[in-house]
């Protein structure tokens, strides 16, 4: 009788032993399937800000650019006006406060994106439409009064309420999303001017009515700056209140009005200075998504200051790995291979112990330790190759709550770390909210391959652990335990 | 046919004391030989050298003139001996003929007969048979092999009376019939009665 006729009957005439085995492997291919499928999965993430409806592009500055120019311009003002001396040189500005500390910042003309780069991507074959939209910007309300909740701190507020212009508001995001709706008047058109669009609550409490005019100025100097009016066109209404980036009133949703694209910068006093924020270019057929897409990158810009983000609007995100997510499978991967080995480990050893007799006899026939071990380990594989294949089964659908579950983990420890963090950091503005809406997980070839391996790799080891206590000893020994 | 030259075995936990002092003994084919002793003379660990499951700490077991070592242990116990237990030890998930094929490639069913084991019992789990029946699976499957030397250790320690003397006759036979080189190590005078050669280990020596 060869070793695998002898693997066979044991397998099936132990019953109870080899059922324990294939469900100690059948759990552990389980979880090993998990954390490989883990390590591939994708998780779909959506920007609450960044989404659009439609196929689009959005245009950002690039925050790495930013600071490489900050360097760069305060080492050239270094070698113009000298170290640790004020000065300011293209739109970044450096000075001496009266307690000793340097207060540095950047002006509208450093933070904005070009007007003319825009313009150049819009002449892209396959755009429809694109949309410019300015930063909010703070202004002091002159003629009227801003929605205030009395209990909240309002010690570190501009006490002002947002602007934000835009080319064409019927391309702005909120738009777009549906947050707000203009159910009285018009919306901003490309070409309008010194006109804005008010929620309903500020028009309620200021008994605004379409044709008013409201003024702005400077907030940083509201007794002295030039004062500006738009004229009210058009009342929202919000279906869904726009997340205030900040503590304080300024940013609240029922305070931010719609502008023309130029007015913001002449209420804050920087008239010709914009600051452009963002800028959104409409794709024409959504199937040409791809070409417009190589077309649009090839516009002769300097790409290095902007982030191009691939919106594609309706098919809602932008997938990404999540890296939380491989982390933790991979903590989940090394947690099972130990585990299993152990746990493999005592059951072979137990094995072994009552098989003792078996062994000697196989010894005493002529048997070749080698060849005991070779059937353990024929039969070891012979419950795993079952095991696994049930495991395979049900991957798909372990793997896919498994990953559920990291992610909904990961996600809620980010939750409780914001929370504990809340009011502590600054939150950059328009940053948006990433929201998990899916997390793909495929069992492909490659995942089943890792599995496989894993799988095996644990049986031999385990295994040939076991069998050390064979290995090392006499045949004489083994057969005196019988 | 099996020749034990000067042999010398002591525990490693117990140099000082050597269970075989220089033994040296011809075992001839076509002949029985019992091997007496008291209990830690020194019987078992003779026929374990014998068999090839353990090695001597001086001297040399040779067949045919050729030392055991020489190509091997599992070589010795594959071809050169077969070997049966008191406790029958046979394999619990194998039916007897299975156990006995695993001493070779023969006629199991036929050998089984030969023993006395027909029909049903030869395909039931060997744990459903009864001592006498146990016993005589492990020497059909010692038989099966077609190894020229039979080591017994107590064959017919387990058994009753009856039993035991029919085994004894199977030993005769084989030695005498088969030509083979039957040594069994026992307690038990009437089996040594029945050997025709006596031995006996009595301070680590064979006299």
């Amino acid at each position: 009788m060869n070793l695998f006729q002898l693997s066979v009957r044991c397998l099936y005439r132990k019953r109870v032993r080899s059922i324990l085995l294939f469900l100690i492997v059948f759990v552990a291919a389980i979880f090993i399937y998990s954390g490989w499928a883990c390590q591939s999965a994708s998780v779909q993430t959506q920007n609450s800000s960044r989404q659009s409806v439609g196929a689009s592009f959005r245009l950002e500055a690039n925050a790495s650019f930013r600071h490489k120019q900050i360097d760069a311009l305060s080492t050239e003002l270094d070698k113009k006006v000298g170290e640790n001396m004020p000065g300011n040189l293209g739109g970044y500005y450096r000075e001496q406060l009266e307690s000793g500390e340097w207060m540095i910042w950047t002006d509208n003309s450093f933070e904005t994106l070009k007007r003319s780069d825009i313009e150049k991507i819009a002449q892209t074959e396959g755009l429809c439409a694109y949309n410019i939209t300015t930063a909010n910007t703070v202004v002091n309300p002159v003629n009227f009064t801003r929605i205030e909740d009395k209990d909240r701190d309002q010690t570190s507020d501009q006490q002002g309420v947002s602007l934000r212009g835009s080319r064409d508001m019927a391309y702005d995001f909120d738009v777009q999303k549906g947050n707000i709706i203009v159910k009285e008047g018009r919306m901003v058109a490309a070409g309008d001017e010194n006109v804005c669009v008010v929620s309903r609550e500020l028009a309620e409490q200021n008994k605004l009515q379409l044709g008013d005019k409201l003024e702005f100025n400077d907030w940083k100097e509201r007794d002295d700056s030039a004062v500006y009016s738009a004229k009210v066109i058009g009342i929202y209404d919000s279906i869904q209140k726009i997340t205030p980036i900040t503590e304080g009133d300024s940013y609240r949703a029922e305070n931010i009005i719609f502008t023309d694209l130029s007015f913001p910068e002449k209420a804050q006093g920087c008239e010709n200075n914009p600051l452009y924020q963002t800028a959104t270019f409409w794709v024409e057929d959504v199937d040409d998504y791809e070409a417009v897409k190589q077309a649009l990158v090839k516009t002769e810009i300097d790409w290095e200051q902007y982030d191009l983000l691939d919106n594609s609007g309706m098919s809602d995100t932008m997938a990404e790995n999540f890296s939380g997510l491989k982390s933790m499978s991979l903590m989940l991967l090394c947690l099972v291979f130990v585990s299993s080995i152990f746990i493999l480990l005592f059951v072979f050893l137990f094995w072994i112990k009552n098989r003792i007799c078996e062994i000697g006899i196989l010894l005493s026939v002529g048997r070749r330790k080698l060849d005991i071990i070779l059937q353990m380990l024929t039969e070891g594989m012979i419950v795993s190759a079952a095991a696994f294949m049930l495991a395979t089964c049900a991957a798909p659908y372990v793997a896919g709550v498994t990953a559920d579950y990291l992610v909904g983990n990961q996600m809620e420890l980010a939750r409780e770390k914001e929370e504990a963090q809340k009011g502590m950091v600054s939150i950059s503005e328009d940053s948006g909210e990433d929201e998990i809406v899916g997390v793909t997980v495929s069992i492909a070839g490659d995942v089943i391959a890792a599995t496989a391996v894993s799988v095996m790799g644990i049986i031999v080891v385990s295994i040939g652990l076991s069998s050390l206590s064979i290995a090392i000893q006499k045949p004489k020994n083994i057969l005196s335990k019988m | 046919m099996l020749e034990v030259k000067n042999v010398s075995y002591y525990y490693k936990s117990q140099r000082d004391n050597l269970v075989l002092n220089e033994i040296a003994y011809r075992f001839e084919k076509a002949k029985m030989y019992a091997v007496l002793g008291t209990s830690g003379s020194g019987k078992t660990t003779l026929l374990s050298l014998l068999a090839g499951l353990d090695v001597p700490v001086k001297g040399n077991i040779c067949v045919q003139g050729e030392d055991i070592g020489k190509k091997g242990l599992c070589y010795h116990r594959k071809h050169n001996i077969s070997l049966v237990f008191q406790n029958y030890n046979l394999i619990d998930y194998l039916t007897p003929v299975e156990n006995v094929l695993l001493g070779g490639k023969v006629d199991a069913r036929a050998l089984l007969a030969q023993m006395g084991i027909e029909g049903d019992a030869s395909v039931r789990n060997v744990m459903q048979l009864s001592g006498g029946q146990q016993q005589r699976v492990a020497i059909a499957r010692a038989l099966a092999s077609q190894a020229p030397i039979l080591l017994a250790d107590e064959p017919t320690g387990n058994l009753d009376e009856r039993i035991a003397k029919e085994i004894t006759e199977l030993f005769k036979s084989l030695a005498h019939e088969q030509e083979k080189c039957v040594i069994v190590v026992t307690h038990s005078k009437d089996l040594a009665n029945e050997a025709d050669v006596i031995l006996q280990i009595k301070d680590g020596k064979l006299v």
